[in-house]
């Protein structure tokens, strides 16, 4: 027992122990790896891959300025291409590229200080327009996009069938609406959308409409007031909910690492257990997007 | 006004202390730049000459705040031009149902009094997603244009009356020419007047969980020229 603590701290300390930078540059090249260089077409999506490639395997690429400015521009030109269709990850991936690039122009021991605080304004502000957004929309604050959504996406089909009631016949049912709507040989003017949503939907749907858009705010705040030893805790105890909570059903994971790869960066170099922990939400945003839910539905 | 604090909280904390000043950057040349960035928080970054401070501050603000104009510009465009606030860069993903799966066009040749739904193949996906990304009056009436420059042909053993008599069911029956494609043999054009573009888009009540369909946009386009329905 105690040999198996005595291994965990020292696993612990290893991890923690690792330059900061070096980890973040090549948690960042296989982010855009894996979930966003290969978006880019013909030319941009190879050139991406070979570009997050290369930083990956090599370090001293890796801690270059002049490699991750060419990264973001290259995720710059697919933004320009392609600016009403890339999801709001590839733009918040694009922004830390970015920022690897300009935080790595300053002398070697600044570069940690910077990404942090690089790390620090963009979770702050992309989760402030992320509530923003939701509560100028009269959708959200009425509860009505948890409620259409958990039978619109499947991402939520397997939420809504274990806590609000769904059944299979539901979904068979709702997809042929949604069918007809999009068969473009139906007519719309007089069409009746006629959706089976089951009574405990709506519960479900107020919950999860409040518990998201709280812990956003909280993100918010404790990632753009200034800082405080109370603050710096809470800041990594709410991103850390967020990330093992919200991955867990909305499988956008690369949103979710790409916060997590933030998180990490502005956790001070003494929190091993943190940085840590960051790790291990990594690793489960991208077993969670598998579908876990699925299995117990 | 300094004070040291070795708190675990390590790096921004402890850093902090030193910097914490009060003065507006243009009338204190000489205060820690950045700590006007980040509050008592950015200790290491505020050493060095001022040129050093300028460099620390460029590469701590620059991306920060082009992020906050790309959203601010998203949010501008969402409720000028009708973009879904789902995309962009404005961080509006999950706040609305009015998300891009959730936005339908439908596209009717137009005959007289009778609109004909007609189904487009994927040479026109492109034109399509645009209509549907920036659902303005302008952009359906510019594809809708375009779209009164392609000829539609109806089977002729179909409908073998010398005035094919087409009905709103007759979309299946249609199929669209390429530019310069002859017209099939046992096929006739469709002799249509204009082209009229719908885009929609769902709603949903959720107190009585009722959803329903409501119209975003539309525009017809005249055809320059009836090309007939012989041949």
């Amino acid at each position: 027992m105690s040999t198996d603590a005595h291994h965990t701290q020292g696993l612990v300390a290893s991890f923690g122990e690792m330059d900061t930078v070096d980890v973040v540059t090549r948690l960042s090249a296989l982010h855009l790896l894996m979930h966003i260089a290969g978006h880019g077409g013909q030319v941009l999506g190879p050139l991406g891959l070979a570009c997050a490639m290369l930083g990956l395997v090599s370090s001293r690429l890796g801690r270059a300025a002049g490699y991750w400015a060419i990264m973001t521009v290259i995720l710059c030109a697919r933004v320009f291409l392609d600016t009403d269709q890339l999801d709001n990850h590839f733009y918040l991936s694009m922004y830390w590229s970015g920022a690897l690039a300009v935080s790595l122009c300053l002398p070697a021991e600044r570069q940690a200080d910077a990404l942090s605080l690089n790390a620090k304004w963009l979770l702050g502000l992309c989760m402030l327009f992320a509530v923003l957004w939701k509560i100028i929309s009269p959708d959200y604050m009425s509860g009505a996009f948890f409620h259409f959504f958990m039978v619109a996406d499947n991402r939520f089909h397997d939420l809504a069938k274990l806590f609000g009631g769904l059944t299979q016949a539901n979904l068979d049912h709702n997809f042929r609406v949604f069918s007809e709507v999009q068969d473009p040989l139906t007519p719309l003017h007089e069409y009746v959308v006629r959706l089976e949503l089951p009574e405990g939907l709506r519960g479900l749907a107020v919950l999860m409409t409040w518990w998201t858009i709280v812990i956003e705010a909280a993100i918010a705040v404790v990632f753009l007031v200034p800082a405080s030893r109370g603050i710096i805790k809470a800041r990594h105890a709410v991103l850390l909910v967020f990330g093992f909570t919200t991955y867990l059903v909305a499988t956008v994971k690369g949103f979710g690492i790409a916060l997590m790869i933030m998180g990490y960066a502005n956790t001070p170099i003494e929190w091993k257990r943190t940085r840590v922990a960051y790790l291990v939400a990594i690793v489960y945003i991208e077993i969670t997007a598998m579908g876990v839910l699925g299995f117990l539905t | 006004m300094a004070r040291h604090n070795k708190s675990e909280a390590g790096g921004e904390v402890t850093r902090a202390v030193t910097t914490r000043v009060t003065f507006p950057l243009a009338v204190a040349p000489r205060c820690r730049l950045t700590s006007v960035v980040n509050g008592p928080s950015t200790g290491i970054l505020s050493r060095g000459s001022r040129e050093e401070q300028l460099r620390v501050l460029l590469a701590v603000c620059l991306v920060p705040i082009i992020l906050t104009a790309v959203a601010g510009y998203q949010v501008y465009r969402s409720r000028t031009y009708a973009t879904t606030p789902w995309k962009g860069g404005g961080f509006g993903m999950f706040s609305t149902i009015d998300f891009p799966p959730a936005r339908v066009q439908r596209v009717y040749l137009v005959l007289g009094d009778l609109s004909i739904p007609i189904a487009l193949d994927g040479r026109f996906d492109e034109s399509m997603r645009l209509l549907r990304n920036i659902p303005q009056p302008e952009v359906l009436s510019n594809v809708a244009r375009v779209l009164t420059e392609f000829r539609w042909v109806y089977p002729a053993d179909r409908y073998p009356t010398p005035v094919p008599e087409l009905t709103a069911q007759s979309g299946a029956d249609l199929q669209v020419l390429g530019h310069g494609e002859d017209v099939p043999f046992g096929f006739r054009m469709v002799p249509y007047e204009a082209i009229r573009l719908e885009v929609w888009r769902y709603s949903f009540e959720s107190k009585s969980a009722k959803a329903g369909l409501k119209i975003m946009s539309e525009a017809t386009a005249a055809r320059e020229y009836n090309q007939g329905a012989s041949r």
